[in-house]
């Protein structure tokens, strides 16, 4: 269950895209969300769609890999589409009691579903095709111009880098503690909410506790080496901008001016 | 309660580029009442061995026995099976949650679904086992030292009654002292209650001291197993894939090559002792 997980998880592959600076794939990431919400009609989406399985190929994380993704936010998929089902007034479809389809609605709701999904997508090739390491550095290089301003840039980043590094640490050690108390008999997946909740206890009370362990010994283990904040820290790897982030860039600027020119399409459709 | 395992292979997250084979083709056989040491570096598939013989992990292919139950396939029922055969993972430790030691130890047998006065003697039968004192039952498991912690994590499996006891690396992370008291419980425990006893391990003096039967796994497969003296008889395979003979049966080889008239099959430390002194008269 928690290997469907695959948010912040890094993909090893060798691509073009694994190789591009972290700088310049967090900015496309943020222009990338702000841009889906510009979408007007369907067109754009499929040209998204598009791009998608085209960024997967070049990027050489399968489709399949990245539609796992999408696995733990069903729930919220779900919510999200029937409350827009529901709840868009509109030319009315189909009536039983308070509930009431619209013709808006049946719109509104593929439209955010897919809103959702092409989120989720296209923001996690951030991660699958960047370490941690390497993100959390381009973000500190990213918000090195605000520490004038007072912001603690590279704990901003230290922090982030560590709570990364630690999300399959701890997946791995839910599985353990499960598989120890699915070992005593413990019945996770039985009975009702309130008995699940309960059978939570056992899990995310050892899990806490090695938590704290670890933040703990990672604590003294970075003392021990000297560790102390940003100042003067010097970088084994540099970030380099290069030609091939240049061609990325204009690749991408392209695909979003497509994007957006779809709007016009469907006007005139 | 006999275990056979038969043509088992495990191929871990399938389809992925994580994927990797984890259990091929094993074979064997262990027999009611038997305490069998398992060995093999880390990664060569003993946990996910083990896993396998109480159902939290399934087969991809192959078949196993434990006494009437047979478990075939990824969709195999293996309800109930972890109260027949009894996992202690490895850092057992690390899986305690309760507020009291008796609360954590009553886990397994509630969920059982026993009767109130059926858990209180069994948790009392557990702690017993281990060697807890009965006033410990009240404290909070995350108050007493690492040793007892421990006992506490194996005495929640004990409780269960299993016919079968799993222990993953049961030392590992204790002083020498703790070591064997734990290892001298377990036989104890083995001898009481008539368990099958499976001890997974790193070291070649405990599976030496303890077993009477070895596995050795090496990259997912079965590469020896047999008694102790069948095993150990292969000193050359075995640090060929970096394991060894306990360094006093090495000493023993040694002694034979240079022409000392002492029997081949010593494995510990005391029998060295006996058998030197033999020799001497």
């Amino acid at each position: 269950m928690l290997k469907d997980i695959t948010i912040g998880q890094y993909y090893p592959s060798e691509s073009v895209v694994h190789k591009l600076d972290p700088r310049l794939k967090i900015v496309l990431s943020f222009i990338y969300i702000v841009a889906i919400f510009f979408i007007k009609n369907f067109w754009g989406f499929l040209v998204l769609g598009g791009l998608t399985i085209a960024l997967s190929y070049a990027a050489k994380v399968p489709m399949k890999f990245l539609l796992k993704g999408l696995k733990p936010l069903l729930i919220l998929m779900t919510i999200t589409a029937l409350l827009n089902l529901f709840m868009t007034d509109g030319e009315i479809l189909w009536k039983w009691g308070v509930l009431r389809v619209t013709k808006e609605g049946i719109v509104m709701s593929a439209f955010m579903l897919l809103r959702i999904v092409f989120l989720v997508l296209g923001t996690s090739f951030l991660t699958y095709t960047t370490t941690p390491i390497t993100l959390t550095s381009g973000m500190e290089s990213l918000l090195k111009p605000f520490s004038k301003i007072g912001v603690p840039a590279h704990e901003i980043a230290m922090m982030m880098s560590i709570a990364l590094r630690f999300i399959p640490t701890l997946i791995e050690e839910t599985d353990k503690i499960m598989a120890a108390q699915k070992a005593r008999g413990a019945a996770l997946s039985e009975g009702n909410i309130l008995k699940r909740a309960k059978a939570l206890v056992p899990i995310l009370i050892p899990l806490f506790v090695s938590a704290f362990r670890r933040a703990d010994e990672l604590a003294v283990a970075m003392e021990s080496r000297c560790y102390h904040g940003g100042n003067d820290r010097t970088k084994l790897k540099e970030l380099k901008y290069q030609k091939k982030d240049t061609i990325a860039l204009i690749l991408f600027v392209g695909a979003i001016a497509v994007i957006l020119l779809c709007n016009l399409l469907g006007a005139a459709l | 309660m006999n275990i056979a395992v038969e043509n088992l292979s495990y191929i871990y997250a399938p389809e992925t580029p994580f994927e990797k084979v984890a259990l091929k083709d094993i074979n064997f056989t262990i027999e009611s009442g038997e305490f069998v040491g398992l060995i093999g570096h880390s990664g060569s598939g003993k946990s996910t061995l083990v896993q396998h013989l109480n159902g939290l992990v399934k087969p991809t292919s192959g078949t196993i026995r434990i006494g009437d139950r047979v478990i075939t396939g990824k969709n195999a029922d293996t309800k109930g099976l972890c109260f027949t055969v009894g996992l202690v993972f490895q850092y057992p430790e690390q899986q305690l949650f309760a507020e009291t030691i008796y609360q954590d130890i009553a886990f397994g047998p509630s969920n059982m679904g026993l009767s109130q006065t059926e858990i209180d003697l069994r948790v009392k039968t557990a702690m017993e086992l281990v060697g807890l004192s009965p006033e410990l039952a009240g404290k909070s498991p995350f108050s007493v030292s690492g040793g007892q912690k421990r006992r506490v994590a194996i005495a929640g499996v004990l409780a269960m009654e299993p016919k079968v006891l799993i222990l993953d690396e049961p030392t590992a992370g204790l002083d020498p002292k703790g070591r064997d008291e734990i290892l001298n419980s377990i036989r104890k425990i083995h001898k009481q209650m008539d368990m099958t006893v499976i001890l997974v391990s790193h070291s070649m003096e405990d599976v030496a001291k303890y077993c009477d039967k070895l596995l050795v796994l090496n990259e997912g497969e079965v590469i020896l197993t047999g008694t102790l003296a069948e095993v150990f008889h292969h000193a050359d395979r075995l640090s060929e894939i970096g394991l060894s003979v306990p360094q006093v049966t090495l000493a023993v080889h040694k002694l034979r090559e240079k022409g000392v008239d002492i029997p081949e099959n010593i494995f510990t430390v005391s029998d060295a002792v006996s058998a030197i002194l033999q020799l001497r008269g």
